[in-house]
């Protein structure tokens, strides 16, 4: 399959950047950052394009770039973080107070779980994939993407119940 | 799905926000332009690892006075150098002075380090530079030292023209210098090494010899790395690079400050004539073979991996993870036989094989009719390219029984390439093999099979498989 056309470009942006976006900000939690990490797995996903096994599963390979983009940036950020609690205890930063709205309780859970958790309640509930699908975007079996979300969603209530 | 999984559903879709659809960004559209990632033969496909190397570097320097080192000591990586030595005192690189850059400049200029020398500002700063001709590769600007960094010279030097012999494809360095003649007795010699290169040696004349740090290569830069330092004054050298094993590689004369602001470029005596790089294989190193199942499939039992592993030279810009996988099919999108799977790809993400998939799939009952009657059969030859200039030459194929040993010949060198069974079948074997290349990308070689009694039963070259770089 060759390259894509300008135009094809265009409607292969407009169709999969925005929830790629999407998936990122869930990932990241930075909106700046995810707008960044999904323009970048969209770049390298094009220039792939000619190349990719299968040119029609655009959005998958999308995915998992998001992914894996954000994973990396994940573990550059821990050790940032770690580089500036040893230098500045001052940087820390304080989590927001107690917020009634479910909604907002069960976000700030998510914000908490483990990276690979988090990414399997993100495929999972965000982006309706299957265990498998999980699997396979995260590099694990299936029976490891269920124990993730299943261990997910253990970590979650938890936490809600804590907060709560 | 239960109450509090609903409640997850709608908090991550509240949180993820409104994913509608939106035009290119003319930013984007000029990226995705400038990424090339060029394909040859049967081709399969590498990624690139775009880690933020200079943020790395970055992040592990002190920042400004108040980590700054003991008075008469040296920051890191300066911190070891003899006492004698000019003290180098690392600055915030946020405050550091950054010269504009042209719009040749590809992602912008970075800083390496900055700070004081002998309590002078200067900044040490590496960017790309694509003029879209032959004008590509990495460079650098010193700026400095003076009072404040910006008032002082600023001199650059790239690693590709004009320099005569660019780094790493006619020689293993190049040394630049600065100086200013408002700050005597104080030159910066800083440029490139290549990825040979181990230690870079300082003789002086008063016959000490100091090793000098080779900074980490930012963002981009494949098989080169920066270094700067200030030699003590008053004293004249050599600048020595070694490899591993202590060879001398290349020599230039020290720039010396002669109370005059302005640049210094010397010229690179090369000792060891730039050679053939030959990938480091680990075979099982990756840990998991690639192995992906694709609708249309009609897969015989399983698929079997027969080998994988990663391959690395100074030009893959990191490992590449490679595999080979055979199944057999009934049918479907891949026509009935045994079908084999190769895969390469760069990992950017800590699982096995976390990189997008590239390789190809290869049905032998797709091979003309009469290639099973040649002792070797290549189903893939290619030439992956990215674009930073990284560079990885694959061979896979096939070896009938009338094959003992296959060998790849270049360079003066020989070396085996190892034969593995197919457990599909025992009329063949298999393998993949990465051929050395050189700096510049060029193969040469020969790829020789042999019979039982060592007669060649077959041989090719493997440059006429290979499409040139591009």
């Amino acid at each position: 399959m060759a390259e894509p056309k300008a135009g094809e470009l265009a409607e292969l942006y407009q169709r999969h950047v925005g929830r790629a976006a999407a998936l990122a900000r869930l990932l990241t939690a930075d909106d700046q950052a995810a707008e960044d990490l999904a323009h970048e797995a969209f770049i390298r996903c094009v220039s792939r394009f000619a190349h990719l096994r299968r040119p029609d599963a655009f959005d998958a390979y999308l995915r998992r770039t998001v992914v894996n983009l954000c994973r990396s940036r994940f573990r550059r950020a821990r050790v940032e973080r770690e580089w500036l609690r040893r230098q500045d205890r001052r940087e820390q930063v304080e989590r927001p107070a107690f917020d009634p709205d479910v909604r907002d309780q069960i976000w700030r859970a998510v914000e908490r779980l483990p990276w690979r958790q988090r990414a399997a309640v993100a495929l999972r509930y965000y982006e309706d994939l299957s265990v498998a699908q999980i699997g396979e975007v995260l590099g694990c079996s299936d029976r490891a993407a269920e124990a993730l979300v299943a261990r997910a969603l253990v970590t979650l209530r938890e936490a809600i119940q804590e907060e709560g | 799905m239960s109450e509090f999984e609903a409640a997850l559903r709608e908090a991550l879709r509240r949180r993820a926000g409104d994913p509608g659809g939106r035009s290119m960004p003319l930013g984007t559209k000029r990226r995705v332009r400038r990424r090339q990632l060029v394909t040859g033969g049967a081709g399969a496909a590498i990624a690139v690892v775009a880690i933020l190397l200079t943020t790395v570097i970055l992040a592990g320097l002190p920042r400004g006075a108040r980590t700054g080192p003991a008075a008469g000591t040296s920051s890191a990586p300066f911190g070891s150098l003899p006492r004698t030595w000019p003290t180098i005192v690392a600055g915030d690189p946020a405050d550091a002075y950054v010269p504009p850059a042209d719009q040749t400049v590809v992602g912008g200029k970075h800083v390496l380090y900055s700070g004081t020398v002998a309590k002078a500002d200067f900044s040490f700063v590496g960017y790309l530079v694509d003029d879209g001709g032959t004008g590509q590769g990495p460079c650098l600007d010193f700026t400095g030292p003076s009072a404040r960094a910006e008032e002082g010279p600023s001199v650059s030097v790239c690693a590709y023209a004009p320099v005569v012999e660019p780094v790493p494809t006619g020689a293993d360095l190049d040394l630049a210098g600065a100086g200013s003649s408002a700050i005597l007795g104080i030159e910066a010699n800083f440029g490139f090494v290549s990825a040979r290169v181990r230690t870079l040696r300082v003789e002086l004349s008063d016959g000490s010899a100091s090793d000098v740090p080779i900074l980490p290569a930012p963002d981009g830069w494949i098989g080169i790395r920066p270094f700067l330092f200030f030699p003590p004054a008053r004293l004249s050298g050599t600048v020595v690079a070694l490899s591993d094993d202590g060879t001398e590689l290349a020599r230039a004369p020290m720039c010396v400050n002669e109370g005059v602001s302005g640049g210094c470029h010397v010229p690179v005596r090369q000792l060891v004539s730039i050679a053939l790089v030959w990938p480091e294989v680990r075979p099982g190193a990756d840990g998991t073979p690639y192995v992906d199942h694709e609708e249309g499939e009609q897969v015989v039992g399983e698929k079997i991996p027969v080998l994988h592993g990663e391959v690395e030279t100074p030009f893959t810009g990191g490992p590449v993870a490679y595999s080979l996988v055979v199944w057999q099919s009934a049918g479907g999108e891949f026509t009935a036989g045994e079908v084999v799977d190769v895969f390469e790809g760069y990992r950017f993400g800590e699982a096995p094989f976390d990189a997008v998939g590239g390789g190809s799939k290869d049905p032998l009952s797709h091979l003309p009719a009469d290639a099973l009657s040649k002792p070797v059969v290549l189903f893939e030859a290619s030439r992956l390219e990215g674009e930073n200039g990284e560079s990885l030459l694959t061979l896979a194929g096939l070896v009938t029984t009338d094959v003992a040993r296959l060998e790849m010949r270049a360079g003066g060198e020989v070396r085996d390439v190892a034969l593995v069974a197919d457990p599909l079948t025992e009329d063949h074997r298999l393998f993949v093999s990465f051929p050395p290349l050189d700096p510049a990308g060029e193969v040469s070689g020969t790829l020789v099979a042999l019979d039982a009694n060592g007669s060649e039963v077959w041989s090719t070259e493997i440059g006429s498989l290979l499409p040139p770089p591009s």
